[in-house]
């Protein structure tokens, strides 16, 4: 793949959402299900460096950028995350008003819940592949729960889950060499 | 006031030294993740990256519940679900089907 296309492909992400994680549905739809350059394993390293990363969660764009192309991918992964801020402020100067119209915030709100959809939608195939075993689902529930009622950075979901599953298997490993 | 080369700067100011961090870690994932203890630990870690995806569906729905909005919520959110899920629907066919959709809602809240 091109990476002027990997880059327009990562720029429709972007650019089509509301939230940094809301471009994820548009990047496992054209490089994981349509292209094939990504796997599903790959999409989900690069959403946990994503979230362990101070700054914004759309960051992931920028890992998944690496795992296809590299540096120049990382490159324009950035690239893609950063241009729709770029043009943000003379469109929120141009449209500020019409987008005050009921009609025009009913379609921004109906986009955005479609947009939770098509999340939870993805996370479904991605958890799949990464669950497998009661003590990760309870992972996997445990953090989704923490991050919706609290305020914690998800990088403790991170290294919570990462401790938890050293020390199972750590134990794992003891009890079966007694 | 440097207007927009200065807003230019501060963007990549605010957002390199988060995108240089990102590769680094990506690329000490790449070395790592065939080590034992490395892949091990990614399980946990793939797990509740899964969770934090979910917690990300929750913060887009959450103001609308709060809202009241709880039919229109459950309709928009399912039917993008389903329209993606079974039958198939790109995730670009399903956000323009809703922003029609949006259109259409009445416009009178609570």
């Amino acid at each position: 793949m091109s990476i002027f296309i990997l880059y327009l492909l990562l720029l429709k992400a972007t650019v089509t959402s509301f939230s940094g994680m809301g471009s994820l549905p548009m990047v496992r739809n054209d490089l994981v299900v349509t292209r094939h350059v990504l796997t599903d394993q790959e999409l989900s390293s690069a959403v946990a460096v994503g979230r362990s990363t101070p700054g914004p969660a759309g960051l992931y764009i920028v890992s998944v950028g690496y795992f296809v192309a590299g540096i120049p991918g990382a490159i324009v992964g950035w690239l893609a995350l950063v241009t729709p801020a770029v043009f943000i402020i003379p469109l929120l100067i141009y449209v500020g008003k019409k987008a005050q119209h009921p009609r025009i915030k009913n379609a921004l709100q109906a986009v955005v819940l479609a947009g939770a959809g098509l999340l939870l939608a993805t996370s479904l195939p991605l958890a799949v592949e990464a669950i497998n075993g009661i003590m990760l689902g309870a992972i996997a529930l445990a953090s989704c729960l923490i991050l919706a009622t609290t305020r914690l950075s998800p990088i403790w979901m991170i290294l919570g889950a990462a401790a938890i599953s050293l020390t199972a298997d750590a134990v794992r490993l003891t009890l079966a060499s007694m | 006031m440097l207007g927009w080369p200065g807003a230019l700067i501060a963007l990549i100011a605010i957002s390199l030294p988060s995108a240089a961090i990102a590769v680094l870690l990506t690329y000490l994932y790449e070395i790592w993740s065939y080590h034992p203890l490395a892949a091990v630990a990614m399980r946990g870690i793939l797990a509740a990256t899964i969770g934090t995806i979910a917690a990300s569906a929750w913060v887009l729905i959450r103001p609308s519940l709060k809202s009241g909005q709880w039919f229109r919520a459950g309709l928009l959110v399912t039917g993008a679900f389903a329209l993606n899920r079974w039958l198939s629907l790109s995730p670009l066919q399903v956000l323009g089907l809703a922003a029609l959709v949006g259109l259409l809602l009445p416009t009178n809240r609570k």
